[in-house]
């Protein structure tokens, strides 16, 4: 029996991690700028795949095409985006300068999740679609352009979010590195007051990391979209608890790292879960008489459990180990 | 008008134990500052004692007892539900969703009231089922909580509890009946009132006992982990042992609270302990109340609860008005509102309607007095 997953489930399984590291790393900006962990995030993603199901109902239904995929991503992440700034700006930055702590903000983007979460199910409830007759939970995996390679018939959106994930990373390491609002962001970063000084908007720049991080949502839950067998925004309530893993294993202190974590729980989560599924049934079940439950359904537990190792033995996540010195100690290199 | 009968006796259960949750959440978010993002587990699991772990028991009292009248009921059950010859036990079948309905509430309930000490002593047995799970699990989230910073714990709360509910309860069937639940074990003839009185004496109790706790010199140490962490371990502090008693002793409260509330429905699903209404409600409570302010935590979870049943009791009109469907009127808007309500709390008030106090200690006049006439 074999152990590894088929190729389809493989190609799936890299594109839910490249979203969850996209998400990952918009989670990652906003906290390592502003301080708190949002955890609304997985919802403002949502906003996304409402954008792009809305697309597909009322302008691709009859040609879905590489437009779309264009259009859905692009539509979906300034709509994320704008949802961010609006959250960051009329809700947490006023109450942060009220005085409230850490716990209060934290509270505060509990709240936002379950507002939003409830308004976009709401919406997909309530408005009728003008092709698809129920919105919520409507399949829309049949609207994608078709790769073939050979006998292969490739869902797209399993080769456009790795892609998509790939450039957005190139070109926010191009933002940090090339344009002095860049250089500005990451010398917030390091240390406000100090920026502050030199003359750098802080204020401008926390707004800009809550747009960048509610665009890369965005896009992730757009692509995303197509993972599910129907767009319901509660799913966001399990995404999170990854998205939070992939962080902390990246470290919370690093936009790659955040991306590469994410990146490293999805794959664990998906594929991961599945050679342990099919060597529990292979081993335990045909052998040794366990019963037959299929163990992909707790693929969370192995997200999780990611979390808790990362905490044993890295607390600063991936960003903080020195690989350097990991790899002279493991004898990989010398010195 | 509103008619009165909405606050029925369940509605009432349902404030009793939102109380009891409210104050325990207020223990360790209030007083020590532990951000248990993760509630809904510890109330779930009163509800798992009552339900998946309360029928197996009662089932193998019940074969112990009667064997008889045990094997009977299982050959009655295999015969009414298709696909039942795999059950070996009535323990088994106990816990399985189809059969679990007519099993409990056909055989085990009859036994259970026709025999008192047998009722006593079932119950006894769950209520420190219920308490050994929440230590257990306590003690789990507390490992945690011994050495991580406040964001970090905030978020392994929240990932564990979602892991522990949704995805080990909700998807293992044969813990507490996945997606259709269990119905629970309950007792007396009249289960509701059970519920109410217990809930009751558990509300009062969780009251004094906070009360107790806020105004000793635990109390205060608490306050001062939570204000700074390293200026109480400086003075010399277990700041670790501290928290572990505290997520201990508000887990073990709000699974009480969670068999209650159980007990009152008769049946629970672990769906419906989700982050909203167990973890998110409970906070909007004690940050309305007033964090760290035990009257507070009574007064937001009343005015939470009477805000809520009359908003369902209106949901029609409103979703008349609004050209919603009615059931997500009941379903959705409340969220949104306690949301929104929340947002507006936090910056108009973010101390709450019943600020902190000055925690209350022995009157020092009276101390010296007390000096005076011993030195006499």
């Amino acid at each position: 029996m074999a152990i590894l997953p088929g190729f389809t489930y493989t190609l799936n399984s890299i594109a839910y991690a490249a979203a969850i590291g996209l998400l990952s790393m918009g989670l990652t900006l906003t906290y390592m700028t502003t301080r708190v962990p949002n955890f609304a995030h997985a919802t403002i993603g949502m906003i996304g795949s409402v954008v792009m199901l809305f697309l597909i109902d009322r302008v691709f239904y009859d040609n879905p095409g590489w437009t779309l995929f264009l259009a859905g991503p692009l539509l979906g992440g300034l709509a994320a985006a704008a949802f961010s700034v609006f959250m960051y700006v009329a809700i947490l930055r006023p109450l942060a300068n009220r005085g409230n702590t850490i716990i209060g903000l934290m509270i505060a983007t509990l709240a936002v999740d379950i507002i939003l979460l409830n308004i976009l199910t709401l919406i997909l409830n309530e408005v009728p679609g003008k092709n698809i007759p129920k919105l919520i939970g409507a399949p829309i995996i049949g609207f994608q352009p078709k790769i073939k390679i050979g006998n292969w018939v490739i869902d797209s959106y399993t080769i456009v979010l790795p892609l998509a994930a790939a450039v957005l990373a190139v070109a926010f390491h191009l933002f940090l590195t090339r344009t002095s609002f860049g250089v500005a962001m990451r010398a917030t970063i390091e240390n406000p007051d100090l920026a502050s000084a030199m003359g750098v908007n802080v204020s401008l720049v926390y707004t800009v990391s809550w747009a960048v991080s509610g665009f890369l949502a965005g896009v992730a839950g757009a692509l995303m979209a197509f993972a599910f067998k129907g767009v319901d925004p509660a799913v966001s309530a399990l995404i999170i608890v990854t998205v939070f893993a992939g962080s902390i294993v990246g470290g919370l202190a690093s936009v790659y790292w955040g991306l590469l974590g994410g990146f490293i729980v999805g794959l664990a989560e998906k594929i991961g879960t599945t050679m342990i599924n099919n060597i529990y049934k292979a081993l335990f079940v045909a052998h040794l008489g366990f019963p037959n439950i299929s163990l992909v359904n707790y693929e969370k537990v192995m997200s999780l459990g990611l979390v808790v190792l990362v905490l044993l033995y890295a607390p600063r996540g991936l960003a903080g180990v020195d690989w350097g010195r990991l790899a002279s100690r493991l004898g990989l290199r010398r010195g | 008008m509103v008619d009165w009968w909405i606050f029925s006796d369940s509605f009432l259960v349902t404030l009793l134990v939102y109380v009891t949750v409210a104050l325990s959440l207020n223990l360790e978010a209030g007083f020590t500052g532990i951000p248990n993002f993760g509630k809904h587990l510890f109330v779930f699991l009163g509800a798992f004692a009552a339900q998946g772990i309360g029928v197996r028991i009662a089932a193998w009292v019940y074969e112990k007892l009667r064997p008889e009248e045990a094997a009977q009921a299982l050959t009655d059950v295999s015969r009414l539900v298709p696909g039942a010859s795999k059950w070996t036990s009535l323990v088994q079948a106990a816990a399985d969703t189809d059969a679990n309905r007519i099993i409990v509430n056909s055989y085990l309930k009859p036994f259970i009231t026709s025999n008192l000490a047998v009722e006593v002593l079932l119950a006894v047995v769950i209520l420190a089922v219920t308490v050994a799970l929440a230590m257990l699990f306590g003690l789990i989230a507390s490992y945690a909580a011994l050495r991580l910073r406040e964001d970090y714990l905030a978020i392994l709360l929240l990932s564990f509890g979602e892991l522990m509910v949704m995805v080990i309860f909700y998807q293992t069937e044969s813990l507490s009946g996945g997606n259709k639940g269990l119905w629970a074990i309950t007792f007396t003839r009249e289960p509701i009132r059970f519920a109410l009185i217990g809930s009751a004496i558990l509300a009062v109790i969780a009251f004094l006992y906070a009360e107790r706790i806020a105004n000793s010199p635990m109390g205060r140490t608490m306050r001062a982990v939570r204000d700074d962490e390293v200026a109480a371990s400086v003075f010399g502090r277990d700041i670790a042992l501290i928290r572990l008693k505290v997520i201990m002793a508000a887990s073990v409260l709000a699974a009480l609270a969670g068999f209650f509330y159980t007990e009152s429905n008769a049946s629970a699903t672990a769906r419906t302990f989700n982050r909203v209404i167990w973890t998110f409600l409970p906070w909007a409570m004690i940050i309305l109340g007033g964090m760290a302010n035990n009257k507070g935590a009574i007064v937001g979870a009343v005015a939470f609860l009477i805000g809520k049943r009359l908003f369902e009791y209106y949901q029609e009109p409103i979703g008349q008005a609004l050209h919603i469907q009615a059931e997500l009127v009941g379903s959705l808007l409340p969220n949104i509102l306690i949301g929104v309500f929340i947002l507006v709390i936090l910056y108009l008030r973010p101390q709450g309607i019943l600020p902190e106090s000055i925690s209350k200690t022995v009157d020092f006049r009276r101390l010296l007095e007390e000096e005076a006439r011993r030195e006499r």
